[in-house]
């Protein structure tokens, strides 16, 4: 197929829409996102069973943004599962960023008054896993998905261009779509939300972990995916951000209106102003040692057909 | 009384909001009402049970067209969790008028309305997700916020039916064991982070467990099947009624029949997709779970439209 080159010309492309999901085909892809409702009873359970852990309670099991490209084998998902599956599910240790709620160390005082008349004999911690639903995730390919590479970093063509996506182009096709959702039990929300938007010459995902711990921490982590349909490269970004609580809400335009901190996106634009030496820094970031805080840049190379 | 609530109620139903003046008589006259209730309030079935319900006034009006207006059917709100929208959207958000309306039913028909206090039902919560800047957008000022979060302190904490069906907002606690430990609580007050009164609103059961566990969060508990079958022993109970827990029946039943969470918020935050339920109990205490999908009013009017803009909206996201 010809490959337009101007960035006004629209080229073929077929958009298909039902209730649930949406997908577009151009220049041999094809992406679908789906979007519908939280998992049944049933799902859950075979889901849980799986993961081993204590699900979100948002879990949007049947959502998902999958990118397939024939001729190159690549079939590459973004869904609840996946990640999940990342999400540590046995006792935190160095490098998994683990945090308690902002007020554990007053709650656990209480507990060590004697209680004679407790029918408990013990107290038991349940079942140990990252109740914040951290999550590196990045998608998961199928098997016969090219494996990624670090970028070279010398290599401009290698990086995600902003110039291209700041560029208004027609958008022919966007969706957005939400894997989980958990309020962390009042205790901060816990998100993780994949968007997509193709344009006549690229198309481009972002897929962002946001977490808020009320009191503690903010933390976001991003993977974001951009393809050139004139090569034959993918490049992957991924990225996390951490900075205690107070930081940002310093940063409130009104102290008293807590609003802005329930809306991830403007978290994740003050996070964007602010120095990577605070926000990027496994020693400064909120001091939890989460191993997420690095920038890394990989290609994958669509192989041609034979 | 100095005002006509029947004609409120009306108003209200019609979503339209009372005067600031009017919010702070109705809330100081309706705390009268609750100071005088126990932490545990003996009621008789028939009565009609609804879990969350978040704010979602439309969702609210369409529980009353199917199980009926009051006072012809007997209420219990099981933590009436509604100055809470957990979502950025900033506008079609009807928190206001939902806590109104069940506000001037519960001082309409105190003794064929009951309401529990929820986990939502607090100051640190509603400030900081969207009550309080609801309040003001409709206000002008906090005041109203400030009048219903004082009147939160008033509410009970939990219901029992007919001596066999105890009811409450979250769960159980490992400080109580007998419903006369809840009635020497000191409930008047903001919910407290630890304790017997933090349970109650914010533990989850665990079909999985038989104990009471700390919940990895670093606070809270679960607590299991022993638990439960413990606890209806000690209090010669039946069964446990609780909400709190959102899932995409609208109801669930665990523990060998012994506990029932019960979600009233059809597709949750204009998102979930789910579906709903309120708990018809019967003279004999028969249950019966009425499921019921999202009012069409939603369609039209209010944050749904707004949620899927937010989420739709066509971006040049970086």
């Amino acid at each position: 197929m010809d490959i337009p080159s101007t960035s006004t010309t629209v080229p073929t492309h077929v958009l298909d829409e039902s209730p649930m999901s949406k997908s577009i085909s151009i220049h041999g892809w094809k992406i679908t996102t789906t979007s519908t409702a939280i998992s049944n009873a049933a799902e859950l359970d075979t889901l849980q069973a799986e993961v081993e852990l204590t699900l979100p309670e948002m879990t949007f099991g049947n959502n998902a943004v999958i990118l397939e490209h024939e001729a190159s084998g690549l079939f590459y998902a973004f869904d609840a599962r996946g990640a999940l599956r990342e999400v540590c599910n046995k006792e935190l240790g160095p490098g998994d960023g683990g945090v308690k709620v902002g007020y554990a160390e007053d709650w656990a005082k209480t507990r060590t008054v004697p209680d004679s008349t407790s029918p408990v004999s013990e107290m038991v911690v349940a079942k140990p896993y990252d109740w914040t639903y951290t999550t590196m995730y990045a998608g998961h390919g199928f098997a016969s998905t090219p494996k990624w590479q670090p970028a070279d970093p010398e290599d401009s063509s290698q990086s995600i261009p902003m110039s291209t996506l700041t560029r208004p182009d027609p958008i022919l096709y966007y969706a957005a779509t939400q894997l989980f959702e958990d309020e962390l039990h009042d205790n901060g929300t816990s998100t993780y939300i994949v968007r997509v938007r193709v344009m006549p010459t690229c198309f481009f995902l972002l897929a962002r972990f946001s977490l808020r711990v009320d009191n503690v921490i903010f933390r976001q982590h991003d993977t974001r995916i951009f393809h050139e349909f004139s090569t034959d490269i993918l490049i992957r970004e991924m990225a996390g951000w951490e900075v205690p609580y107070a930081t940002l809400r310093a940063r409130l335009p009104t102290p008293d209106d807590r609003t802005n901190l329930t809306d991830t996106q403007w978290v994740a634009n003050v996070l964007n102003e602010m120095p990577a030496s605070v926000t990027q820094n496994k020693r400064s970031g909120a001091g939890t040692g989460w191993r997420g805080l690095v920038r890394k840049v990989e290609v994958m190379r669509l192989r041609q057909d034979a | 009384m100095p005002f006509d609530l029947d004609h409120c109620i009306q108003q209200l139903l019609q979503k339209r909001l009372l005067g600031e003046p009017l919010v702070r008589e109705i809330c100081e006259k309706t705390k009268e009402v609750l100071m005088r209730e126990s932490n545990v309030v003996h009621i008789q079935a028939p009565v009609t049970v609804v879990g969350d319900i978040h704010g979602q006034f439309y969702d609210l009006v369409e529980i009353f067209r199917i199980g009926g207006y009051s006072p012809h059917t007997n209420y219990l709100f099981l933590g009436p969790s509604c100055p809470y929208l957990r979502d950025y959207v900033d506008r079609g958000l009807f928190s206001v008028e939902t806590i109104t309306l069940l506000t001037c039913l519960k001082l309409r028909y105190p003794d064929r309305v009951q309401l529990i206090r929820g986990n939502h039902e607090s100051r640190a919560v509603t400030q900081t997700y969207g009550f309080y800047t609801e309040c003001i957008r409709k206000y002008g000022n906090p005041n109203v916020w400030i009048y219903f979060t004082d009147m939160f302190d008033f509410l009970t904490l939990s219901v029992v039916i007919d001596d066999r069906i105890f009811c409450v907002h979250g769960g159980l606690s490992p400080s109580i064991h007998s419903i006369d430990q809840i009635k020497v609580v000191d409930r008047f007050r903001e919910i407290p982070h630890e304790g017997p009164m933090a349970d109650l609103v914010w533990s989850d059961p665990d079909p999985d467990k038989e104990d009471f566990a700390i919940s990895p969060r670093g606070a809270g508990y679960t607590f299991g099947s022993q638990v439960v079958r413990k606890f209806l022993e000690i209090n010669h109970m039946s069964h446990i009624l609780r909400a709190h827990q959102l899932c995409m029946e609208g109801f669930s039943v665990s523990f060998d029949n012994r506990l029932s969470t019960v979600w009233s918020a059809p597709n949750y935050c204009y998102r979930c997709g789910n579906s709903a339920s309120i708990l018809e109990i019967g003279p004999g205490q028969e249950m019966h779970f009425n499921v019921f999908e999202a009012a069409p009013e939603n369609e039209r009017d209010g944050p749904q439209q707004a949620q899927q803009a937010s989420m739709m909206k066509v971006e040049y996201f970086l």
